[in-house]
């Protein structure tokens, strides 16, 4: 578990350098594939492999998120506003439902209630078959949503919807 | 003019200009309730006031408003208003069935997506406790299991005679 935590903010750590080495590239940039974002309740890179898409292939994104100290957000599978990412319709593309990872269950005393939870730098897969695309199509541009909810220890806070966008060319 | 009347003028002038120490107001609202009738602060203002912000899957205000329902029921002949203002537009379906199932008799408003940032609410609930005149007696941001106590000593300072 202890080394599970570690893997994760080594590889946030590392797609975040590369976000912003992507950022700082002066040479034209072929894709923009990764999103690296900060809120006042956790902090997330959502990124799109290979940075290429070839018609009847496949990508895959991954969301890798850091909840802030004692924040939690809440998992599927309870009553609450679970963290998801929806990507918005796309002609030339095909989305799996999300995966997650196993929540932990947090004890919430004043309703004395089991929620399902994430506190722990956790990862969210999704994967993309990518469909016909059109000859001479400009790069594939994904639009898509990450909503959740969080809470901490006192409050909850409203609920968030941060905007992506990934650029991928197409390569065939 | 003697220098007695001068200085008369210049208090009297002094306690004409309203201070900065004086007593926020809350930002006047005109929201629908689910039933599409539209409600002013001015509709809802009783001797003392407690609006709350909250949307129904909120785990905090889950915790806290059958205590709340309470004190409504308990004060409101002695003059306590309250309404309870929805900050998530989408989860405005939801409210009726959740009224419903637990019973709350408080008034519910439908506040819009802008609402959050008009009434500087960035988590839930919050509550401000309003005077006659809709001025700020408190605000409380959350709710752990006590926060009603100290609630209710605010709502009784407030409908004191």
């Amino acid at each position: 578990m202890h080394r599970n935590v570690e893997s994760g903010f080594s590889r946030i750590t590392a797609l975040t350098l590369a976000a912003a080495l992507l950022a700082l590239d002066a040479g034209p940039v072929a894709a923009d594939v990764i999103v690296a974002r900060n809120t006042p309740h956790l902090s997330f890179t959502a990124s799109i492999s290979p940075d290429v898409a070839r018609p009847g292939g496949r990508l895959a994104l991954v969301v890798n998120v850091m909840p802030k100290k004692r924040m939690h957000v809440y998992a599927p599978g309870t009553t609450y506003r679970a963290i998801t990412v929806t990507l918005d319709r796309h002609p030339s593309l095909k989305t799996s439902p999300l995966t997650y990872p196993k929540p932990s269950i947090y004890f919430f005393k004043p309703l004395k209630e089991r929620v399902l939870v994430f506190s722990d730098p956790f990862k969210l897969t999704m994967n993309i078959q990518v469909g016909t695309v059109p000859p001479k199509a400009a790069p594939l541009k994904i639009n898509g949503t990450l909503s959740y909810q969080a809470c901490d220890d006192r409050v909850c806070y409203l609920p968030e919807s941060v905007p992506l966008q990934w650029t991928i060319p197409v390569k065939r | 003019m003697n220098l007695r009347a001068i200085c008369g003028l210049i208090l009297a002038a002094a306690l004409a200009i309203p201070s900065s120490a004086a007593a926020e107001k809350l930002k006047p609202f005109k929201l629908k309730t689910v039933d599409g009738v539209e409600k002013t602060l001015a509709d809802v203002l009783g001797k003392a006031t407690l609006v709350v912000f909250f949307f129904p899957t909120c785990p905090y205000c889950n915790a806290a408003f059958p205590k709340v329902q309470k004190l409504y029921d308990t004060y409101r002949e002695q003059g306590l208003s309250m309404v309870w203002i929805n900050v998530v537009p989408d989860e405005r379906k939801l409210i009726p069935e959740w009224r419903a199932k637990h019973g709350y008799t408080v008034p519910v408003l439908l506040g819009g997506r802008s609402t959050p940032n008009e009434y500087k609410v960035r988590m839930t609930p919050t509550h401000y406790l309003l005077d006659a005149r809709g001025e700020i007696l408190s605000k409380q941001d959350g709710f752990n299991p006590g926060d009603e106590v100290r609630l209710e000593q605010q709502i009784q300072k407030a409908l004191a005679p």
